[in-house]
């Protein structure tokens, strides 16, 4: 024997590529249709690691290492829990701490950034007011001037701020003179002392960071003398000591809390736990978490049905390969060559169908980018980029998938009997390679094609119903809109936030085309979310807060009932006589009067709340019961509070109000065409004012607040259907196989008398009971993993039995028609041409 | 009734069409087949020894011409009309037998019986009736890849047998089987041939022409000789 140099085995490899891609060529249909099947499974594939890779698993990048964890202040009660706690309890954790090295905090939402030295409207941006060592914490150095230092919280001196690299580029054009310049942020001056590096935005997607003491609860002027209740609560971030886990740093946190709560028993009594969890896990919501791995894992059985297709397809081209395997093997080909020839095939197929893969992900990535960012602000560290990473799992899959694939039926070519292959080609087709494993293979296709049918099924009807539920009211148009009129008047209880906006509703309203306008304080588009507080019945006794019954709660104006058409079930709407100086008042959902009252009269009952600053002390008599104003919810009604956002209580603005305002505004056509009406119409109040980015018609506005609910939905949706194709295309192309084979066996039976219904039903015959078998399986399975998911992703919109009659349909159907387009080739064949086949 | 024609071909024409060639596989065949006759079709490769044997068992359409069989004009048949004809009146022996590798010997056997709608029962007694005929009913329950080329060509004869068809049509019936073999299968047609049944065989063996009453031979797809066995020299 010679022995080969590496010269020659890299010659005699890319000898054999050439003949993996000459066998390729010859077959164009089944190489098509194996390339389409693993392009869609490693497209699907990559496309969730890619997603898993830049969302789940990626982290901010900082200049100081190690572990930045987030500490949640757990409360029993769940629809209270913030996760914030109050500065004050926050420098008692930082105080008291052994386990925990270092501690910062911030706290923010959006706010108006006006710069006075441009032309430029004001507009909104992302701020944060953290800590002083803030930055120091992350160990971040500024790109200009400086972070804060601790005289940037005194009283005597001006505020000061820290902008990001992108707002400094968009206000001041990158002038280095910004350091040093004032800007206005939410209405008052900010003095800048820094520009913080290019692409950080910790700690989700901010621009804005303003060096804070937490100054509110102590200057709180409430009952308790604490301050504890003020409605200033910080997010706490810690690194810890060396050695020390975060169940140590969680228990010995949880004895601090528990000292707080003993101590201040009126404002922290509802504690439960402690939770330190790194940062990054913690950004990411569980029920996130769990849909995006859901899908992850749905991707891997897409990529499984594809696998197994191609496995099925390598295993038909390897038995029509019988006698040229044969050949080789009697010309001295050993096991390792043959099983290298079959892999090699595969692994041809599967790269070329990766790249088509690399292809559709890029395509698909983009799609969920779109859907992602239509949401809310993200962390400015995701992203869906077909990194080094992702390109080392697409080799990796490639691999994988090309040795799945195609070392079995190697294997399988390399063990055959060679004279008895030869012979078996001389005379017959090969039946080899078509045996009990291929209909294993073809069983797991139909059950992982009905398991991913039943849940993208059902997901669809999610979405479907989600998408079709009735409007109480007209959402296109209505336009949502708002503005923080901070630094208007001498402070929150100044009547100039009251009767500024009013003027400005006059104003709109005299435009020819505006129906009507109004404001609301907490509230979601005017109609969803408002705070959730608890209050008390008059002539109920309380022993603690956590007695007290709960709803929730947004301030309302004149002009409500307008721009909702919202008809009073009972009583009266507010209106301009409801002031501070008369009886304060409010009016209260019909849901909360089932909830609370159910069948007595509401009106004249009085409930109170305490020392909520922007809603007057005392008793409110209700004075009017609204109807619901928003859709049905996805789910079934539950009895779980925190699910029900319709008990509500509205409060009039007159009688307590907020600088943070909602507006709404009602035309007939598209609202979006006054957006620069409002605009100018709020520069008269002052050019430091401006409008919430999130500026967009009530129905935009719940698109975009379902778009990651959408986009999981459909992307489910997608998987099943593309994997109940891929297995269809699977049955179909061994159905193909099989008949091929059979071929002559047909003829036969044609000689001795078959009709076109025998032939049909003895192609079929065979592949109903695996159809049968493999679908079987697969409902079950669906249906425990429907069940499952519904629990973990909180989906409970209709029952069950609707989705069997569907899925079971469309198998049938999909199936039916694999099976039967080669039944059909086959009885039409005439007999002698099956006979003669070879 | 003996002497009146089972088979009567005018002016049969097969003409196959592949790319820009028109192949002329058979040109105005006339044949009549009365039964009781074993009519042997004799001649070299490609001329159309096969195609006149498909016509003959319907596996095959005509391009033009009439053939009736048993009376019965086929030319405006359908598929499963055809189907239900040659399931009725022809039984079929192949060269290389051509049983179902995944049925047994009796199954195979039964198979064109379940075809023609007879109940399982019946095909049983009938199958194992034809297996006795043909010597094999002891491995009824065999495959046929357990059985000798010779054994599977008497299942094969056994199974052409079943549906008691009008013609047995036999092509090459002895081209895989070895001398002793062949001669047994050629001994039971005699013997077939002998109780009655009509056949019409394809052989390339001239010594087998022996057992023909006449011999038909083509050429080019053109009947150019047909003698009666006497003057025939073997």
């Amino acid at each position: 024997m010679y022995s080969k140099t590496g010269y020659d085995k890299v010659m005699s490899f890319f000898t054999n590529i050439r003949f993996a891609f000459r066998l390729l060529a010859k077959n164009p249909g089944s190489t098509i249709m194996a390339i389409v099947v693993m392009a869609t499974g490693t497209g699907v594939a990559i496309t969730m690691f890619a997603f898993v890779n830049g969302v789940l698993w990626s982290s901010p990048d900082f200049a100081k290492k190690g572990t930045i964890y987030n500490i949640d202040w757990v409360e029993r009660d769940k629809y209270k829990n913030s996760q914030r706690v109050s500065p004050l309890d926050y420098e008692i954790f930082e105080s008291e701490s052994e386990q925990i090295d270092e501690m910062t905090a911030y706290m923010g939402w959006r706010a108006p950034v006006y710069n006075p030295s441009s032309d430029a409207f004001a507009k909104e941006y992302n701020y944060k007011r953290v800590s002083v060592n803030f930055f120091e914490f992350l160990g971040e150095k500024m790109h200009l001037g400086r972070s804060f230092l601790p005289e940037d919280v005194s009283r005597e001196k001006d505020d000061t701020v820290v902008i990001s690299h992108a707002l400094w580029r968009e206000q001041y054009g990158s002038n280095e003179e910004a350091v040093g310049s004032t800007l206005m942020v939410g209405g008052l001056p900010h003095k800048v002392v820094g520009v913080a590096r290019p692409g950080f935005r910790f700690p989700d997607d901010n621009n804005l960071w303003k060096a804070s003491d937490w100054p509110e609860p102590r200057m709180s002027t409430s009952p308790s003398g604490t301050g504890r209740r003020h409605w200033v609560k910080v997010y706490m971030l810690a690194r810890l000591k060396e050695g020390v886990t975060p169940r140590q740093a969680e228990a010995e946190l949880a004895t601090i809390a528990e000292g707080i709560a003993n101590e201040y028993p009126e404002s922290n009594d509802n504690l439960l736990r402690m939770n330190v969890e790194p940062f990054t896990e913690w950004y990411i919501r569980d029920e996130v978490e769990n849909r995006a791995y859901g899908l992850f894992l749905c991707s891997f059985l897409v990529l499984a049905v594809a696998c197994a297709n191609t496995f099925n397809l390598i295993m038909s081209r390897t038995a029509s390969r019988t006698s040229e395997l044969s050949i080789r093997s009697a010309l001295g080909a050993n096991r390792a060559h043959i099983v290298g020839q079959v892999v090699l095939d595969g692994l041809v197929l599967t790269s070329i169908g990766a790249l088509g893969g690399v292809l559709i992900a890029g395509w698909s990535l983009k799609f969920i980018w779109s859907f992602f960012k239509s949401g809310y602000s993200d962390a400015y560290w995701w992203h869906m980029n077909l990194d080094a990473k992702v390109m080392g799992f697409v080799v990796g899959l490639v691999f994988v998938s090309s040795v799945v694939s195609s070392l079995v039926p190697g294997l399988r070519a390399a063990r055959s009997a060679t004279a008895e292959n030869l012979k078996d080609d001389a005379r017959t087709s090969s039946g080899l390679f078509v045996g009990s494993l291929s209909r294993l293979i073809l069983g797991f296709q139909i059950s992982a094609s009905s398991v991913l049918a039943f849940v993208s099924i059902l997901m669809l009807a999610v979405w479907y119903k989600s998408n079709t539920r009735p409007w109480p009211i007209e959402p296109t148009e209505i336009l949502s809109t708002g503005f923080n009129l901070a630094g208007l008047g001498e402070d929150e209880h100044d009547p100039i936030l009251v009767e500024a906006p009013r003027a400005m509703k006059e104003r709109l309203e005299a435009y020819p085309g505006v129906d009507s306008v109004s404001f609301t304080i907490k509230a979601v588009c005017g109609i969803y979310g408002g705070t959730f507080l608890p209050f008390e019945m008059e002539g109920e006794d309380y022993e603690n807060s956590r007695q007290k019954p709960k709803a929730r709660v947004m301030g309302i104006d004149l002009g409500y009932e307008d721009v909702f058409d919202a008809k009073l079930l009972a009583g009266r709407m507010f209106n301009s006589l409801d002031t501070k100086e008369t009886e304060a008042v409010c009016i209260v959902s019909k849901r909360f009067v089932d909830y609370y009252w159910p069948g007595e009269d509401p009106i004249g009952k009085r409930i109170r709340f305490n020392d909520i600053h922007w809603i007057r002390d005392g008793f409110l008599t209700v004075v009017g019961v609204m109807p619901k104003l928003t859709r049905a919810p996805l789910g079934k009604e539950s009895s779980d509070l925190s699910n029900i956002g319709d008990i509500k209580i509205y409060t009039p603005l007159a009688q307590g109000t907020h600088a943070e305002l909602g507006m709404q505004l009602r035309s007939k056509g598209d609202p979006r065409r006054w957006i620069p009406t409002i605009r100018r119409e709020l520069a008269k109040i002052g050019p430091q004012y401006t409008l919430i980015t999130n500026t967009v018609t009530v129905m935009e506005d719940e698109y975009r607040f379902l778009a990651k609910e959408n986009l999981t939905l459909t992307m489910f949706g997608l998987f099943g259907a593309a994997s109940l194709v891929l297995g269809a295309v699977g049955l179909y192309s061994i159905m193909s196989f099989d008949t091929g084979r059979r071929f002559r066996e047909f003829g036969i039976r044609m000689a001795l008398g078959a009709d076109s219904k025998n032939v049909v039903y003895a192609v079929i015959r065979n592949g109903i009971a695996t159809l049968a078998i493999g679908s079987s399986f697969g409902l079950v399975l669906g249906h425990t993993l429907t069940v499952l998911m519904q629990e973990s992703l909180e989906i409970n919109v209709m029952p069950l039995g609707f989705v069997y009659p569907v899925v079971v349909v469309l198998l049938i159907t999909s199936m039916g028609v694999a099976m039967g387009v080669p039944a059909w080739k086959a009885s039409r064949t005439p007999p002698s041409q099956a006979l003669r086949v070879n | 009734m003996k002497d009146a024609p089972i088979i009567q071909m005018e002016g049969i024409m097969k003409i196959f069409y592949s790319d820009e060639i028109e192949t002329y596989a058979l040109s105005d065949v006339y044949l009549t087949i009365k039964e009781g006759d074993f009519v042997s079709v004799a001649g070299p490769s490609g001329c159309g020894k096969s195609t006149l044997l498909s016509i003959l068992g319907l596996l095959e359409t005509p391009t033009d011409g009439r053939y009736c069989l048993d009376g019965l004009d086929v030319r405006d048949l359908g598929r499963n009309e055809l189907a239900y004809v040659r399931n009725a009146e022809i039984g079929f022996i192949f060269q290389s037998f051509n049983l179902i590798g995944d049925l047994t010997v009796e199954e195979n056997v039964e198979l064109p019986l379940a075809y023609g709608g007879m109940p399982a029962e019946e095909r049983k007694k009938r199958a194992k009736e034809v297996l006795e005929r043909v010597e094999m009913s002891h491995r009824r329950n065999h495959l046929p890849y357990q059985l000798s080329g010779g054994q599977q060509q008497r299942v094969a004869v056994a199974r052409a047998l079943s549906t008691t068809p009008k013609i047995l049509l036999a092509d090459e019936p002895t081209g895989n089987l070895d001398s002793k073999n062949g001669d047994r299968v050629m001994d039971l047609l005699k013997e077939l041939h002998g109780e009655g049944t009509t056949i019409c065989m394809v052989t390339h063996d001239s010594r087998y022409n022996a057992h023909a009453d006449r011999v038909l031979s083509l050429f080019d797809g053109r009947v150019v000789n047909e003698e009666g066995l006497v003057e025939v020299t073997v």
